[in-house]
């Protein structure tokens, strides 16, 4: 009896003493890396921006001190890895550098386009990084993005964090996760996109950019470095970056996001201008939402692709400067003809533009998987090639089912405009 | 012819050494599963011949006291002078003949067919009336019945039985007004069978303030249950409840460790015998049984054991009999003790049996078919077998509405978990899965950890021990002071430990958490098991982090399936799986508590009838229903 005690407790013993659980860090013996910005350099080579969290920083007493402080470090080092970088980064740090807390990858604009592949494997790959990491592009330099980023929050990593997730509120960013963007890269059909952040120079100018539908005059489409705005924290998020392959080929203005979003079924809510139908100098606010997901189909005639599209938005009216009568229910539905028009014909030329482009960023080719019977017949069908020439219809239909606030509109008595 | 060489040798022995050889201890106690209620063939004709014993034993009763009277009447009319004692003879004949036509076949069979009940009227024969009251009160088990036999000065005689329950009745009432009326200040002069018997002691001799006349079984037991001595006398079928009521009460204080806010407030204090009539009063049932041992060669000490006859599982009454009967030793110091000596494993930190200061939460665990063990001397009652989880129900549980009982049961729970994990959970954490942690709150941490010059095991450890510390004081420290040290303590402690750089604020708040939480656990002796399990998790959290957490839970959930409390699964009604009553985590509705525990294998699993609220099903109060 004593030895099988004696016998068990040394096989316990031993199966604790090789489970490999050795690698306890203190939380002080740690350096936090929070977000990597990668840039391209010469040859293979990429320069890795680090941003340290200084956790000091953020224990002060009083709780105001904190954001006196600088609550990170910048640390550039040139390596032809991640995990290179890594090395390089345990060189110059005290503590461990721990990856696990990167919730952000800020890829610059060069390196965007001369491909991903490369870096992107390895974040997969690594037990360090998780799917649900975004990915952003920034126009210009990631160094330089991460640098000029002074937000109000206390860690630059819960700005990326709220920043990303309030995209919604406007439709005009849509956050894309590594796990996104991989599965995107490797499928057959669609193309990876990637949110657009930028420096924005804080001069007040700027102008809109994209094409604009034949019904509308209002411009105010943007991609981050053309917003006219100053003040605040030049970062700005705003628009798509466009992908096909691992190569970023062009850039989506926020009203072209939005419709991206629509079309993604992916469209919560968000105000949206457009010109008033019987006063074109003025313009009118409502608020949209998709009523439904989008019904989309996709057929193969003669070589060309076909695809449907039909759209339903809901939503109330915000604002009507005109002073029209758009509650009237006849008025009402000249204004729903007004916006899904508007809609309709924004939505073909994005879609244009992504046809110039080559990429099905809103994944087209997904609805038509379900049309073969294998992977094999679908690859062959070579759907990349396809997309450029494939041709749209487009049904946009648009409810405005309620008035807000107020009941009916009745404008400014004449007397009192002369 | 093959011998055996160091090959076969060394063979033998490893194999004596590692084959699996059987227990040499006897087979642990099991509570058996109760068969189904319905009586076999073989149990009613077992019953039916009991009856006919019985019913012969009466007649040979009988038949005794006949031959007593013709012995007594033979010597009396040998002597041949017509005196008082002829006259006696004749109230004994009176009483003989009145004994035989209670006698009667069809009566008796009657009577007999009903079994011993209380609905059964009283007998002129005093034996006879003792037999039943004996039957009714399960002596000899019982010891908390009181038969003083006394004959009341009168000429004949009058051989009367007094009947009390011990403990339950003011004996001063009894010895001056009952027994010395009676016994001393009567004489040979009085004749009190002349006329009505009871009616003239009710109203000549007997200088209490309340008496009542009864003439069947259920009252007098009713009244015996109550407090009052019984007066039953020869000759008479009916009997005298004189209202001598007096328990101890006044020395009972609140519960000191056990405090309830909408429970009863008395607590059980050292004396045995106020402590079986606290449960008494709670339950004033014939059926409670009362047995008594004796445990301990030099200290002789009285231990109770009670339970209800008709619902306990006989078996287990027996097995716990044989345990308290099989503990041989010097002295029992407690309650504790006993238990220690009897219980399944005594070798593991979780109690097997409740224990409480709180009559009312005896003797709803007693009408479930649980066990209660008293030991004299000491105010802890012992309730066995239990679960595991009936250490997370408090008392008032079952006084408060059900969703703020839910609620708090809930709590209850939560605050073990926290109890058990939270410390080792934090360091596992901190450890070994820093990405487990939100950004913000791990770079705080970490941040409040960078003036400290200790690892935070170490840091854990200390507030552990440190939290450990002021807690033993707080106990030992007597009265006011103690709960001033608690505070003082924490207080004062934690903040100069964070001012001090000796602790991070992050672990004095998992600290005081864990410590908070710990004392949400209504039981002090699970409270204090889930605090040594607590400091086995921590010391295997920090070697191998959320493995070697899991691996002490696994273990935990092996040990706690494995264990026995008195022979009922401590798991139950989890592990193995039984029908729960909705009275495990969370409890039902009062009206839905249908079933006794099944575990229990009671007699009668049935608690309630399925609607026990009959008014639901009835029309309600209309005009004219005002009395």
């Amino acid at each position: 009896m004593r030895f099988r005690v004696a016998v068990i407790i040394m096989l316990f013993v031993t199966s604790l003493l090789i489970t490999g659980c050795n690698g306890a860090k203190e939380l002080d013996d740690v350096a936090y890396v929070l977000t990597i910005g990668v840039d391209a350099a010469e040859g293979d080579q990429l320069i890795f921006t680090y941003e340290v969290a200084i956790p000091r920083a953020l224990a002060s007493e009083s709780p105001g001190k904190a954001n006196l402080k600088a609550t990170v470090d910048f640390v550039t080092v040139t390596a032809p890895t991640l995990t290179e970088g890594r090395n390089l980064l345990n060189s110059v740090l005290a503590r461990a550098p721990n990856l696990s807390h990167v919730t952000t990858f800020v890829i610059g604009e060069d390196l965007a386009r001369k491909g991903l592949t490369g870096f992107l494997g390895m974040t997969m790959r690594l037990r360090t990084f998780r799917g649900a990491t975004d990915i952003v592009v920034v126009n210009g330099k990631a160094k330089d993005f991460l640098m000029q980023n002074t937000p109000e929050e206390v860690l630059p990593s819960r700005w990326f964090q709220a920043i990303l997730s309030t995209g919604d509120d406007t439709g005009y960013y849509l956050r894309t996760s590594l796990h996104e963007f991989y599965v995107r890269l490797k499928s057959h059909s669609g193309s990876p996109y990637a949110t657009l952040m930028g420096i924005n120079p804080l001069n007040g100018e700027g102008r809109s950019s994209g094409p604009a539908a034949s019904n509308d005059n209002v411009q105010h489409d943007y991609l981050p470095k053309d917003i006219p705005r100053t003040g605040g924290n030049p970062a700005t998020v705003v628009g798509t970056a466009v992908f096909k392959g691992d190569k970023m080929v062009g850039m989506l203005p926020s009203e072209e996001t939005r419709i991206l979003a629509m079309l993604l079924g992916n469209y919560p809510r968000g105000f949206m201008t457009i010109t008033d139908p019987l006063a074109p100098q003025h313009s009118i606010n409502v608020n949209l939402r998709l009523g439904r997901n989008p019904k989309i189909d996709v057929n193969i005639s003669d070589e060309h692709a076909i695809i449907s599209i039909n759209v339903f938005l809901k939503g109330y009216l915000a604002g009507i400067p005109s002073g029209i009568n758009y509650e009237s229910a006849e008025n009402n539905s000249i204004l729903n003809q007004q916006i899904s028009e508007m809609v309709r014909q924004k939505m073909l030329l994005m879609l244009q533009q992504t046809q110039e482009l080559g990429a099905d960023i809103v994944d087209f080719g997904y609805y038509l998987r379900p049309k073969y019977a294998t992977a094999q017949e679908f690859e062959n069908l070579h759907w990349d090639t396809l997309y450029p020439n494939a041709k749209f219809n487009v049904v946009v239909t648009t409810h405005i089912q309620l008035t807000g606030l107020m009941h009916k509109t009745a404008p400014i008595p004449s007397e009192k405009m002369q | 012819m093959i011998t055996n060489n160091v090959i076969t040798n060394g063979y033998y022995f490893l194999k004596k050494l590692l084959l699996y050889q059987p227990p040499s201890d006897p087979p642990p106690f099991v509570l058996e599963e109760t068969p189904d209620n319905k009586p076999s063939k073989s149990d009613q004709v077992t019953g039916e011949l009991e009856n006919s014993f019985q019913n012969l034993e009466t007649f040979l009763r009988y038949a005794n006291r006949v031959i007593a009277f013709l012995t007594k009447a033979n010597m009396s009319l040998s002597q041949g002078q017509y005196s008082d004692k002829t006259k006696n003879l004749k109230i004994e004949y009176q009483a003989l003949e009145k004994q035989q036509s209670e006698l009667e076949p069809i009566l008796l069979a009657y009577q007999s067919g009903q079994g011993v009940t209380g609905e059964r009227s009283l007998s002129t024969s005093l034996e006879e009336n003792r037999q039943i009251i004996e039957t009714l009160y399960h002596l000899p088990l019982n010891k908390d019945i009181v038969f003083r036999e006394i004959d009341i000065a009168s000429d004949p005689l009058v051989k009367t039985m007094a009947v009390f329950i011990d403990g339950m009745v003011d004996t001063k009432i009894q010895n001056y007004a009952i027994f010395q009326p009676l016994m001393l200040l009567g004489s040979d002069q009085r004749r009190l069978y002349d006329g009505d018997l009871v009616d003239n002691i009710i109203r000549k001799y007997l200088p209490t303030n309340q008496v009542q006349r009864v003439v069947n079984f259920a009252k007098l037991q009713e009244g015996i249950n109550n407090g009052d001595t019984a007066l039953i006398f020869d000759g008479v079928a009916e009997a005298i409840l004189v209202n001598t009521k007096g328990w101890e009460h006044r020395s009972i204080e609140k519960p000191s460790t056990e405090p309830t806010v909408r429970g009863s407030q008395s607590g059980f204090t050292e004396n045995l015998r106020t402590n079986t009539t606290l449960i008494r009063t709670i339950m004033r049932n014939s059926d409670l049984v009362t047995e008594l041992f004796k445990v301990g060669r030099r200290s002789q000490t009285t231990v109770a054991m009670l339970y209800m006859k008709s619902v306990a599982n006989p078996k287990l009454v027996a097995e716990i009999k044989r345990r308290i009967q099989g503990v041989c030793t010097d002295d029992l110091e407690s309650s504790g003790t006993l238990i220690q000596f009897i219980e399944d494993h005594p070798l593991l930190p979780f109690p097997q049996s409740l224990s409480t200061e709180r009559p009312d939460r005896v003797g709803p665990h007693l009408s479930e078919g649980r066990v209660a063990l008293i030991v004299d001397g000491n105010p802890y009652i012992h309730i066995l077998p239990v679960s595991f989880f009936t250490f997370f129900h408090a008392s008032e549980d079952f006084s408060l509405p059900l969703p703020i009982a839910n609620f708090q049961r809930i709590l209850r729970f939560f605050g073990a978990l926290i109890a058990t994990v939270l410390p080792a959970l934090y360091i596992a954490i901190s450890y070994f899965h820093v990405e487990a942690l939100p950004t913000q709150l791990l770079l705080t941490i970490a941040g409040s950890r960078e003036d400290i010059p200790f690892p935070a095991w170490f840091e854990v450890l200390i507030m552990e021990i440190s939290f450990e510390l002021i807690r033993e004081a707080g106990v030992r420290v007597p009265g006011i002071l103690g709960t001033t040290i608690g505070i003082v303590g924490a207080i004062i402690l934690g903040q100069a430990a964070i001012t001090a750089h000796i602790v991070s604020p992050a672990v004095v708040v998992v600290i005081a958490i864990t410590g908070l939480a710990s004392f949400t656990i209504p039981e002090y002796l699970m409270s204090s098991a889930i605090r040594v399990v607590r400091f086995l998790l921590l010391l295997f959290s920090i070697y191998m982090g959320l493995v070697g957490l899991a691996t002490i839970l696994l273990w935990l959930t092996v040990i706690l399936c494995s264990m026995k409390s008195f022979g009922m699964p401590y798991m139950v009604p989890i592990a193995p799986r039984t029908i729960a009553g909705f009275d495990v985590i969370v409890r039902g509705p009062v009206y839905s508590q249908n079933q006794r525990p099944d575990a229990l294998n009671t007699i009668d699993q049935k608690r309630q009838p399925q609607i026990s609220r009959l008014w639901k099903k009835k029309q309600p109060a209309e005009k004219g229903d005002e009395e």
